[in-house]
């Protein structure tokens, strides 16, 4: 048991891909102050949230290192560059998650499971796959494996297609794939997605408050009109 | 520094006279940025309460201070405490509650079991059972009937209409109000030696400690989550006992008279964790000595990132010839 508290890390992590230019990167750059609000207006959820915003294309980079969000006096912007490689995304990802983990625990926090949005427009170049693996998989009874493996809640907006998003879903049961609407205008499902961001953190935020431990995602119900959400899993 | 000099620094800046809220390590934002709701239904207790005294050769001091996250949200603290003293003022019981929050009546649950249950335990003591004799397994059975009796006279009252043909059953009592409970049983004097008789008795996770003359902390009861690499939140907690008598942990100590003993609810004794960090080593610099009752309360509602429940705190010292009483 530690002494420190409990905090609870959520990552965003975005494609900027060139075929995010204008409305839909313009979009993803409000995300992060509407999440800076939502926390500001929050003190106790804010002490328990961390965040931190990771972008992709070819590369990946961390925008924001994972922070407390309270007194940031400049919140970085997303630029759209190259094309769009999940595989980079997946090794960054997993290399800040093994930093950014390790060091909390070893400051003392009892750190939840990390949650992470993922966000993309489109279908990503072939050989992602053993990058996810490396990412995902984790065997408790061996110890094989990534231990801090994040949910990962995949967001496909635009030309994302959803076979492929399906695949991102981790654990499945735990996370959900939520993509756009057939014929929503993409910008409005980005904000639509940061809707969904807001809300789970919140919730996760006072799940914790309550005593409870557990990643929540907003009810069905609750869904902006410019979402489908695909949970129907069979286990 | 003379009276007239704190008045006139008073006038100049209200708050000079006033010290800063206690804080121990990263108070993060909540502890100064929470604006708690007013309390405003007289049924739900104070959000602060404070007791001072002394019995015997014991000094006493107790706090129960509402959490952030219930100050925010307006919902009543959900700790208590109580003590009771024997005939012969030989004896002292204090008790800590901790109403469970799932229960949206825990409140009342913890404050019958501050009330009651101290006077139960010195009863016995006063009809001749010995402390380390005392039958706890009945004591807290005792008190499950309390809540389960008074737990439903509150649901009809809450709830008339639910409950006008078929009374609430146990069920609905215990899903509407649970509480852990933790006992202390202490001489008032010490025996030869400078050794002193403790006796903890507790269901759920509110724990005790003593704080030796040389600052080091060693528990009276369990420490919470130890061995564990994730901490579990389920707690045994009243109106449920452990049919088994043996199921219920109970512990006697034999203390160096001078140590300070505690007794808490989990929202201190969580950032205490295994008392080996800075929240220990600053508790124990505040509590060496009994502190101002007032600036007591204000240190067990310490501010400390991430921290947000109920805290309650019931201290014991040795009453120190030197100090005035």
């Amino acid at each position: 048991m530690s002494e420190q508290g409990i905090l609870l890390p959520f990552y965003l992590v975005v494609d900027v891909s060139y075929s995010m230019a204008g409305r839909n990167i313009d979009a993803a750059n409000e995300i992060l102050p509407s999440v800076a609000d939502a926390l500001a207006k929050n003190p106790i959820l804010a002490d328990k949230i961390r965040f931190g915003l990771l972008d992709f294309s070819d590369d990946a980079q961390v925008v924001l290192p994972l922070s407390d969000m309270s007194g940031q006096d400049y919140l970085p912007k997303l630029v759209v560059r190259g094309g769009t490689d999940y595989g980079a995304a997946f090794r960054l990802l997993r290399s800040q998650l093994q930093q950014d983990i390790g060091q909390l625990r070893a400051d003392g926090f009892k750190v939840h499971r990390p949650a992470v949005f993922f966000l993309s427009d489109g279908e990503p170049m072939d050989g992602w796959q053993n990058d996810f693996a490396a990412l995902t998989t984790y065997d408790k009874e061996t110890g094989q494996g990534f231990k801090w493996y994040p949910v990962l809640v995949p967001c496909g907006v635009a030309d994302a297609s959803k076979d492929t998003m399906r695949q991102l879903v981790h654990p499945p049961g735990k996370s959900k794939l939520y993509t756009m609407t057939s014929g929503a205008d993409a910008a409005a499902a980005i904000k639509a997605m940061a809707e969904i961001l807001i809300s789970s953190v919140l919730s996760s935020g006072q799940s914790a408050v309550d005593g409870n431990s557990g990643f929540v995602l907003p009810d069905k119900s609750q869904l902006p009109p410019t979402i489908d959400v695909d949970d129907d899993w069979l286990s | 520094m003379t009276i007239e000099s704190d008045v006139d620094i008073a006038l100049q800046d209200p708050r000079a006279v006033v010290d800063p809220p206690a804080t121990i390590g990263d108070p993060g934002r909540a502890h100064a940025e929470v604006r708690p709701l007013l309390r405003t239904d007289p049924a739900h207790p104070p959000d602060t309460t404070v007791d001072h005294g002394s019995v015997g050769d014991l000094e006493i001091r107790a706090a129960s201070v509402r959490g952030l996250s219930h100050r925010q949200n307006g919902i009543p603290r959900q700790d208590a405490y109580g003590f009771a003293v024997t005939a012969g003022q030989d004896w002292l019981v204090a008790v800590v509650a901790d109403g469970v929050s799932a229960g949206h009546l825990s409140h009342e649950a913890a404050s019958f079991v501050a009330r009651r249950g101290p006077r139960e335990v010195v009863r016995r003591l006063d009809h001749g059972t010995e402390a380390a004799e005392l039958p706890w397994h009945e004591i807290f059975t005792g008190l499950a009937a309390t809540i389960l009796t008074e737990g439903t006279r509150s649901l009809r009252r809450y709830d008339p209409e639910r409950y006008a043909a078929d009374p609430p059953t146990e069920t609905d009592v215990a899903a509407a109000m649970a509480t852990t409970a933790t006992f202390l049983v202490c001489e008032t004097g010490h025996r030869r030696h400078g050794l002193r008789h403790v006796y903890v008795a507790w269901t759920g996770d509110s724990p005790a400690w003593a704080i030796a003359p040389d600052g080091a902390w060693t528990s009276l009861s369990a420490v919470k989550g130890e061995g564990e690499e994730v901490g579990s939140s389920r707690v045994v907690a009243l109106p449920k006992v452990p049919r088994d008598p043996g199921g219920l942990p109970y512990q006697e100590h034999m203390l160096d008279h001078r140590s300070t003993l505690l007794l808490m609810t989990d929202g201190t004794g969580d950032p205490i964790a295994e008392a080996r960090g800075e929240v220990a080593a600053q508790l124990a610099e505040w509590w060496q000595r009994p502190p101002a009752p007032l600036a007591f309360a204000d240190q067990v509602g310490f501010g400390r990132r991430s921290y947000d429940d109920d805290r309650t705190v019931v201290a014991i010292w040795p009453a120190s010839p030197q100090e005035p009483r």
